[in-house]
């Protein structure tokens, strides 16, 4: 295999397949934000604040990944 | 005394009108389309038309290569010194940030000397900003003398963070890369997020990382800061605690810190380039690269708000916010 189909190959499986765990994070995150918010209307707003904290936390999982493809793609070999 | 007779006419009680009842097709005075509802379907119909007729008379659209490097490339915009001090767009725009940063804490600091009362927009504005980071961000911090020492710091980089990510989507004329004209110093307007540089975000993280090795030293002594690191665990656990915490302390709390902010902003940023320029991409016949244009231009201004709205100020907050929680946990007492 050439390797600029290598590099490429790492950088979309990199990428790709590093979004999977944190989708379903998130996903997950949000869910339990909105049941809390069903049960506690009151509490909506503190719920709000917190879900944004752990949104950022589990999306920074994602570019982990991606770094490490970007690595892959633009280093020499 | 007057009794009713045949000749006066017999009234029955006023009935309160009713209108007529409507037919089931009938829409109804409130249900009529207004003024937005009658022109969308013609209007967008003529829309369409253009838009055939666009891709009849088009040539087909020559690939181009696709290079995002290059947007991220700093020059020295004037002259070609490339030393320490040359001056880059990535420079211009931390001078931006810088200025932005001063201009807010000593207007904060002068209308708190002066009236407290809230007497002008700017004023209220700035007052929110700085409520915002007291509550929320230096609230992690525990009180008392570490709160008091800190928090300046940890508003301090949320301000500044916040105006680096922001400034990121203003475009302003210093890309060196293409020319107005054929003059060389007037350069085409360009954008360059000074935190999608990784050298940027890892000095902010190495001063986090400083503060909070710091104060963990400082309140526990240096033996006493090493033994905090064994998360409450005793005997020979410990052996595989302790990799895991020094590995974590050391490398991955400063390097998670920068990479978030860094790749937050570099994917954001390259997601616009990539959908602005599908149709070079793309390329080929009419039809697609008209619709990858048309498509392209439609998801990068919806990427571009997005990330305007919503990442660059959350990156700032979060930055802000594992800052202080960083160098809490680092100073907090034995358990």
């Amino acid at each position: 295999m050439e390797p600029e189909a290598a590099k490429a190959l790492a950088l979309g499986l990199a990428a790709g397949l590093g979004a999977i765990g944190p989708g379903i994070g998130v996903g997950y995150l949000v869910g339990k934000t909105i049941e809390g918010t069903a049960r506690q209307p009151e509490m909506g707003g503190q719920l709000r604040g917190l879900m944004f904290l752990g949104l950022a936390l589990t999306e920074a999982i994602t570019f982990y990944a991606l770094v490490f493809g970007l690595l892959a793609f633009f280093l020499k070999a | 005394m007057t009794t009713a007779t045949s000749s006066t006419p017999i009234t029955e009680p006023d009935l309160v009108p009713v209108p007529p009842t409507p037919s089931p097709n009938d829409l109804g005075p409130e249900q009529q389309p207004g003024l937005f509802g009658k022109l969308f379907f013609p209007v967008g119909a003529l829309i369409l038309i253009a838009w055939g007729i666009m891709i009849a008379l088009s040539d087909p659209v020559p690939k181009v290569d696709f290079d995002p490097t290059q947007e991220f490339k700093l020059e020295p915009l004037f002259g070609t010194y490339d030393g320490f001090f040359s001056i880059n767009k990535g420079v211009v725009y931390l001078a931006i940030a810088v200025l932005g940063s001063v201009l807010f804490a000593w207007y904060v600091n002068r209308k708190v000397k002066g009236s407290l009362t809230q007497n002008s927009k700017t004023q209220s504005a700035v007052e929110g900003v700085y409520e915002f980071a007291f509550d929320n961000i230096a609230s992690a911090l525990p009180a008392g003398k570490l709160f008091n020492r800190y928090m300046p710091f940890v508003a301090s980089i949320f301000v500044f963070v916040w105006l680096l990510n922001m400034t990121s989507f203003v475009p302003l004329p210093l890309n060196s890369h293409h020319n107005i004209g054929d003059v060389d110093f007037i350069y085409a307007f360009g954008v360059y997020a000074v935190t999608s540089n990784i050298f940027c975000t890892i000095t902010l993280a190495f001063l986090t990382f400083l503060v909070y090795h710091y104060e963990g030293v400082k309140a526990h002594g240096f033996v006493g800061y090493l033994k905090t690191w064994s998360a409450g665990q005793k005997g020979p656990v410990l052996f595989l605690v302790y990799p895991v915490e020094i590995l974590t302390n050391l490398v991955l709390k400063p390097i998670s810190l920068a990479v978030r902010l860094f790749a937050n902003m570099l994917s954001g940023h390259v997601l616009i380039l990539l959908m602005m320029a599908l149709a070079g991409i793309v390329g080929g016949a009419i039809v697609t690269s008209i619709f990858a244009q048309t498509a392209g231009v439609a998801v990068a201004l919806a990427f571009y708000l997005f990330e305007m709205g919503l990442v660059a100020s959350l990156q700032a907050f979060i930055f802000a916010v594992l800052s202080a929680i960083y160098i809490g946990s680092a100073a907090e007492e034995h358990h």
